[in-house]
């Protein structure tokens, strides 16, 4: 028997040993596969940047023409649900209580002139820009209806995500997310647990070279973390629509991946008892996620 | 009643010992108390300085095809503005892609042969804008603005001509997150003490040695909660420290809300960690099962995407969420000064779910034992 085949002797051997602890416990499943398919239908259709529902109040106290066509296209349109008020106390109540998040008001100035008016909820700060956006988008078409001639019309076309969806932009960002974090969560344990019980010590003293140890750790979570990416790409399928970005996110996969468990074992072997191991690699993980560019994707 | 009062002396001397070690034993070790207080700090300062939703700059390259007066006037109004920088200056169409790809422009402004023409007849003349479309939310920003500019220079100006943000008058990404941080960061450390608090203690062997102490088990299950709310508390009020004097966000409610809304909310996940860690056999497995509860409630809390903007029937998942009713109001005592009915009513469902889950965890306690 030459060295080589000993030493897959020796791979193999672990390996399956590894491959039956994490089949006992069934919480690195929970983790590898379960949380994955989760995170993806819960960013898929949760998380979201597009603007709906907006609870907007309306007071049209000039009631002209200009401003009763804008207030009938708010009430008509669908992004909204929208009340009219007809003072503006009532209206500044209702959003002092938190009824409505935004208010449309068209209000005579001492003069002739109107004055018109949004005034937004601002605790949520994202979401009152676009509500702002979205009033006043909405508002604008219906005066351009009416004022025919001169002005300037800026249109928008936006490349590589036509209709501005934003889970086409959360979800490749998020697969690689996902899966350093459950690569190093899951990782770091297995050294620090054998560290702790002992049969670290009984696997030093075996003929196994560290080397095959090493792979032994690694290549089941691998494949565990496999299973979670295909489930993935399997629930992404029907939302996320680009081949190219297909293919070049399963390299990024691979490569991601690996040193997500090397981080993970590292971690594993530098703090030999599991509380601290638990606390270095959750708030690694935890910090790639802070730190890790929203704004990025893999396209 | 002499007999009461030494019972009642005598339990509490004897639960001040317990608190006592289980307080040992969460801070003895400094690399546990580093991990507990260190990266908390560095999370709010990362947080507070980069998360922004705020569009800031926007490079952008120009494509000026009619080359008028008009057109100039337009160029100058962009160039002018704070957030627009013009990085090249196109030729030609068939630059455009490769300005885009690059990533070195996050829009194109093109402006078309017949624009002066169109403005002069009196017409709708048209600026086409190219974006980046691989950031949706900047690149809806970015479209915003430059319809604004566009509708000032054209002088018909946009139809409100005054925007005013309630509460958060200059609309800052950091004082939506900041106040949040109070609650999602002590959450995350909370949920980790309680989870790992009993499976730590089975995991060792030294649950064993508790079990024949003459402790009951409400005693036991005090102990392993107060050590967290305490912790939890704590950190807190640190983040709330910085936010209120390292960001300068400004406190609109009291305090005293504060703490009850935290009160409240620490409970309820209390009560789901030491659910958790009852249930768990090994740390191994508490820490996955808590991490595997903790990530979509984060997510569905509306810490960054409003929960409004959800489908329908996952608003209806988030109402199980004690997270995002304790954001929502202490984002309101924060910088709405919302009355105690107001908050007492949001926070229904969290003491909801601290009603379940401290009965449950101790349930599955007493089972375990």
């Amino acid at each position: 028997m030459n060295v080589f085949s000993l030493w897959l002797t020796h791979a193999v051997a672990l390996t399956l040993k590894e491959t039956r602890q994490i089949l006992r416990d069934k919480s690195a499943i929970l983790l590898g596969v379960f949380m994955p398919l989760m995170l993806i239908i819960l960013f898929g259709y949760g998380l979201s940047f597009d603007v709906r529902n907006i609870r907007l109040g309306v007071v049209d106290t000039v009631r002209t023409e200009q401003t009763e066509r804008i207030t009938a296209s708010l009430v008509a349109n669908e992004s909204f649900k929208t009340t009219v008020y007809v003072a503006r106390s009532d209206a500044l109540k209702a959003l002092e209580s938190f009824e409505i998040e935004a208010l449309a008001v068209f209000e005579k100035q001492n003069t002739s002139s109107v004055s018109r008016q949004i005034v937004v909820d601002g605790i949520d700060a994202p979401r009152a820009t676009m509500i702002v956006n979205a009033v006043s988008g909405a508002a604008g078409i219906a005066m351009a209806g009416e004022t025919e001639g001169a002005g300037i019309v800026v249109v928008p076309r936006i490349w590589f995500n036509e209709s501005v969806i934003s889970t086409w932009y959360l979800v490749p960002g998020l697969f690689v997310i996902v899966l350093t974090l459950t690569g190093c969560m899951m990782t770091s344990l297995v050294l620090a647990r054998e560290w702790e019980r002992g049969t670290m010590e009984a696997m030093i003293a075996t003929p196994a070279s560290p080397s095959a140890i090493l792979v032994s750790k690694t290549f089941p979570y691998f494949c565990l973390g496999m299973l979670g990416w295909a489930l993935c790409m399997t629930a992404a399928y029907f939302s996320l629509r680009s081949a190219g970005a297909r293919q070049l996110l399963a390299h990024f996969e691979l490569f991601g991946f690996v040193p997500a468990d090397g981080l993970g074992i590292g971690a594993g072997d530098f703090r030999r008892d599991p509380f601290s191991v638990l606390g270095f690699s959750g708030h690694g993980a935890r910090e790639f996620l802070a730190g890790r560019d929203p704004f990025r994707v893999y396209f | 009643m002499t007999r009461l009062l030494q019972l009642l002396i005598h339990r509490s001397a004897r639960f001040r010992a317990l608190m006592h070690k289980e307080l040992l034993t969460t801070l003895k070790d400094r690399t546990s108390r580093m991990i507990l207080v260190g990266p908390l700090v560095l999370y709010v300062i990362l947080f507070g300085y980069v998360a922004t939703f705020n569009l800031d700059y926007a490079p952008y390259a120009l494509l000026d095809m009619s080359k008028t007066r008009q057109s100039a006037e337009l160029i100058r109004a962009v160039d002018e503005s704070a957030v627009f920088d013009r990085v090249m200056t196109l030729q030609n169409t068939a630059q455009i892609a490769p300005a885009i790809d690059s990533g070195k422009a996050l829009v194109v402004l093109v402006i078309g042969q017949d624009y002066a023409e169109k403005l002069s007849e009196g017409q709708v003349a048209q600026v086409q804008v190219i974006i980046d479309g691989r950031n949706s939310t900047t690149a809806q920003l970015a479209a915003g603005y430059l319809s604004i500019i566009a509708g000032n220079v054209s002088g018909a100006g946009t139809v409100f001509e005054s925007i005013r943000y309630l509460y958060n008058p200059n609309n800052l990404t950091q004082w939506f997150i900041l106040p949040a941080l109070i609650m999602m960061l002590s959450m995350l450390q909370i949920m980790v003490l309680s989870a790992l608090s009993v499976a730590r203690e089975r995991e060792m062997g030294t649950f064993e040695q508790l079990l024949v102490t003459p402790f009951t088990t409400g005693e036991l299950l005090a102990s392993k909660a107060v050590v967290p709310i305490l912790i939890g508390i704590f950190l807190g009020t640190l983040i709330f420290l910085i936010s209120v004097f390292w960001f300068q966000v400004p406190l609109m409610g009291s305090i005293l809300k504060i703490y009850a809304v935290m009160a409240v909310f620490v409970l309820s996940i209390v009560g789901l960690g030491l659910a958790i860690s009852a249930y768990s056999k090994t740390m191994q497995q508490g820490l996955l099962i808590a991490f595997v509860t903790l990530v979509p409630m984060v997510l569905l809390s509306g810490l960054f995407t409003p929960v409004d903007n959800m489908p329908d029937w996952i608003q209806t998942i988030t109402w199980a969420d004690p997270l995002r009713f304790a954001l929502l109001s202490v984002r309101r005592i924060y910088l709405a000064d919302a009355s105690w009915a107001h908050i007492a009513y949001t926070m229904i469902p969290t003491a909801a779910v601290a009603a379940v889950s401290l009965p449950f965890a101790y349930h599955y306690f007493k089972k375990r034992l």
